[in-house]
């Protein structure tokens, strides 16, 4: 799977922060978890694993900032998901890929594929 | 535990590609949101938020619909306008237009 | 006219009708224009906004340049160095060539090639760079198109009368957060000699999402 990541982007708003926890290539799950409140990532998602396609920078955090809050930053990267991955009847080719913006927060490292 | 706003994935019907020219009230209102955002009175991620909690038929209406009543409920929440308030001023504008020959 | 109280059809409820049965909830036509003005009035009465922001916004939403991102494709098709600082930072490329802010946080032009072809949807709302391409259109902001966009994406482009054969990956962004996203379109055969104005003027705005390809027929438009 390709992973094409631009070169200069993803540098906003990470002076002074802590290190990004991931490194493109990295293998990442997105939490499974179904928190009440404003949420950026979607259901369809949640529970699936992808791939570091890019670090696009720190921003502040929307769960906090939807509610006035002086929002901390947090490091985005745009994940890599193969399709057939997603949804359990897609119906395009197996190389068919879907890249969504996660925040840090709600990654984590997966198990290597076991093929 | 998918709120309503939250479409990805969904079955749906074929779409219909087609636009439409913008009323003038739906040009005021995407007026009035960068306004109130550009003086930081709000910001992007709370006007979300506030379409998020809309009513499912109300925030089905049209993007701009909701908007607008987004937009009341933050000034409401933040005791600037209030929902009564701004009811009673629609009332005297209808009655300005209804007056008007 | 009186009914039985049938529990189960909450329409015949007493408390979601008026007297003349007409159902509670109907929204009168000028109810949002109303509002809006409501609104305008008493956000300036109150100063949370002032007049001249008010002008500001009016006029920016009048004044997108739709041309911006058709001749920065076409630029990008003529001039490879160009290219590479369009993919590289899309937002200071843009703004360096065309003097206009795409977006506010950053700008991902989206390069297709012959074995990728990207299309772009918001899923969670309407995220669409309002900078470069003025207000989306409505089937952007439809149900239908965030809802099936990110599964059958295929079959959505062939609904619009766009056809990827299989071979050609095709890759899906949703723009949830704070990225914005532009699609490079590929350079159609056919326009070897072509100058940057012809080529803009086949990249339609349906082409920078990724709905539509370039195509010669479009050459009159």
């Amino acid at each position: 799977m390709s992973t094409t990541a631009p070169a200069a982007t993803g540098m906003a708003g990470t002076e002074g922060m802590t290190v990004p926890l991931f490194a493109v290539g990295d293998r990442v799950e997105v939490a499974r978890a179904f928190p009440p409140g404003h949420r950026r990532v979607p259901t369809y998602i949640r529970g699936r694993i992808g791939v570091i396609a890019h670090h696009t920078g720190a921003f502040p955090n929307p769960e906090e900032s939807a509610y006035g809050l002086d929002a901390a930053r947090v490091h985005f990267y745009r994940v890599a998901f193969k399709q057939n991955e997603i949804w359990n009847r897609y119906a395009g080719p197996a190389h068919d890929e879907l890249f969504i913006e996660i925040q840090e927060t709600w990654l984590h490292p997966a198990e290597e594929a076991s093929t | 535990m998918r709120k309503h706003h939250d479409f990805g994935g969904l079955p749906d019907e074929p779409i219909t590609f087609s636009d439409h020219d913008f009323d003038p009230w739906e040009k005021m209102i995407t007026a009035l949101w960068v306004s109130v955002r550009s003086r930081g009175f709000s910001n992007l991620d709370e006007m979300r938020r506030l379409c998020e909690d809309l009513p499912p038929e109300v925030y089905d209406r049209g993007y701009n619909h909701a908007r607008a009543e987004a937009m009341a409920n933050i000034l409401h929440e933040r005791g600037v306008v209030s929902r009564t308030e701004l009811a009673e001023r629609m009332a005297i504008l209808r009655d300005r237009i209804e007056a008007t020959p | 006219m009186s009914h039985d109280h049938d529990h189960t059809h909450d329409v015949d409820h007493p408390v979601y009708t008026y007297a003349d049965d007409s159902p509670r909830d109907v929204v009168e036509t000028d109810h949002y224009p109303l509002m809006v003005e409501a609104l305008r009035e008493l956000l300036l009465e109150r100063e949370i906004i002032q007049p001249r922001d008010l002008r500001e916004a009016l006029e920016k939403f009048d004044n997108v340049d739709h041309t911006v991102g058709p001749r920065a494709v076409a630029k990008a098709w003529l001039d490879p160095k160009f290219k590479q600082r369009l993919l590289a930072d899309g937002r200071v490329a843009i703004r360096d060539a065309f003097q206009i802010e795409a977006c506010e946080a950053d700008l991902i032009v989206l390069e297709n090639t012959p074995d990728l072809h990207n299309l772009v949807v918001c899923t969670l709302c309407s995220c669409y760079p309002r900078g470069l391409m003025g207000q989306p259109p409505d089937w952007y902001k439809s149900k239908s198109y965030r809802s099936r966009a990110v599964h059958e994406p295929r079959q959505v482009m062939s609904e619009y009368g766009t056809e990827i054969p299989d071979d050609v990956t095709v890759r899906v962004h949703d723009s949830n957060a704070d990225m914005r996203f532009m699609v490079l379109p590929l350079r159609p055969d056919g326009t070897e000699d072509w100058s940057e104005e012809q080529l803009s003027e086949i990249v339609t705005r349906d082409c920078l999402v990724g709905i539509a390809l370039p195509g010669l027929a479009s050459a009159s438009q």
